[in-house]
């Protein structure tokens, strides 16, 4: 019984917290031609308490607005399902990156999640074009400059939802906690700011490290095993503070 | 007081215009780009080449896209480019550049040694065709 009311307890702290599509680069600033092959993984995961779930095959990785697609490699991170890819930059630029995944039925929570993640690299010192939107219909543009980020340093964005600002949207927040840091509670894993009427948010980041904004809009419907389940569209957006 | 601050905000300001040096091999050329980090190309940019012991062996100037395409570049080991506005940036070839660079003087030498073998062997084959009209 006690065992049965531990599991329980487990299975409800898993189900509260959220998961988030992590889109991590090798790096998020190319400086020397030893750092131009960037590696990426992308996998769903809860960021804060590292622990893994299935990501199946997403329909893509791309550059740009599917400017060019990415090879896809089966990898496995936290013992679950995961992938990678790799992209040699060339030519000093700013670089888009973005996963469009294959819709995932969360049974727990009732709904499809299909989350978008981005993330931009500044190659060589160059620095134009950060917040210039890649066109996604959930996409979250940055109005901090999203490659030169300290710790504690304010992150702001965009919300956009077919590429008009998105009022009163919720934006969860989770570090990459690869420092083994313990919250002081459960509620604090998982932080939310809400965009104002112009989409606009905020967030100051206490802590080095990969940072995943999660911009959630539930919008559209789509079938499972003969029943219809709402969508949770997420835009995110993968920055680093130093 | 004044003037350290005017100091702080000038060296803010000269960093806000970051002028970078980016260099590849391609084609056979040494390709080099200069921009600053807004994303404009340092156009008709003052441009200096040096060997390995820093004397100046050249001097050129940036097209319109910031760019330059040298094409003898066996003895360039430093490049150099000034903007207008007094901002410059200096780089040296790396090593994947070297190789490369290696490697095309060896071509060279290695073509140059061909041609050698070629030219005698044609002047041999001429002299023998000629002894055996001459009979």
């Amino acid at each position: 019984m006690k065992k049965l009311i531990s599991t329980l307890a487990i299975a409800a702290a898993t189900i509260a917290n959220a998961h988030f599509l992590t889109f991590l680069p090798s790096t998020d600033n190319v400086n020397s031609k030893e750092q131009s092959n960037i590696k990426f993984d992308a996998m769903f995961i809860h960021p804060f308490e590292q622990t893994g779930m299935t990501m199946e095959k997403p329909f893509g990785i791309y550059v740009g607005n599917k400017k060019e697609e990415l090879p896809l490699s089966e990898t496995t991170k936290f013992e679950h399902k995961a992938w990678e890819t790799s992209y040699k930059i060339k030519r000093p630029g700013v670089y888009q990156f973005f996963v469009q995944p294959e819709p995932y039925f969360e049974p727990d929570e009732g709904k499809y999640i299909s989350h978008v993640p981005k993330s931009i690299i500044s190659a060589y010192g160059m620095e134009d074009g950060w917040d210039e939107p890649l066109g996604l219909k959930y996409e979250i543009i940055p109005t901090t400059k999203p490659f030169a980020l300290y710790a504690g340093n304010i992150f702001s964005g965009k919300v956009l939802h077919n590429g008009k600002p998105a009022s009163n949207v919720e934006v969860e927040v989770e570090l990459y906690n690869e420092f083994g840091l313990k919250a002081p509670s459960d509620t604090h894993i998982t932080q939310v700011v809400k965009t104002d009427e112009n989409g606009n948010f905020s967030f100051a980041m206490n802590h080095k490290g990969w940072w995943g904004f999660a911009a959630l809009i539930e919008e559209g419907e789509k079938e499972y095993k003969g029943k219809m389940y709402p969508i949770e569209n997420g835009a995110l957006i993968w920055i680093k503070a130093y | 007081m004044r003037i350290a601050l005017f100091l702080c905000f000038l060296s803010l300001s000269l960093f806000a215009h970051k002028l970078n040096l980016f260099l590849d091999y391609e084609e056979d050329k040494l390709y080099i780009y200069s921009y600053f980090n807004s994303g404009s190309p340092c156009k008709n940019c003052k441009l200096e080449l040096f060997d390995s012991k820093q004397i100046l062996l050249k001097t050129l100037k940036t097209n319109e896209k910031g760019e330059y395409f040298l094409k003898d570049y066996e003895n360039v080991t430093y490049v150099k480019v000034e903007a207008i506005g007094g901002h410059s940036t200096k780089g040296k070839i790396d090593n994947a550049l070297t190789e490369a660079k290696d490697k095309k003087a060896k071509l060279k030498s290695e073509n140059s040694l061909l041609s050698s073998i070629i030219a005698i062997a044609l002047i041999i084959l001429i002299f023998i065709g000629l002894k055996r009209i001459k009979r």
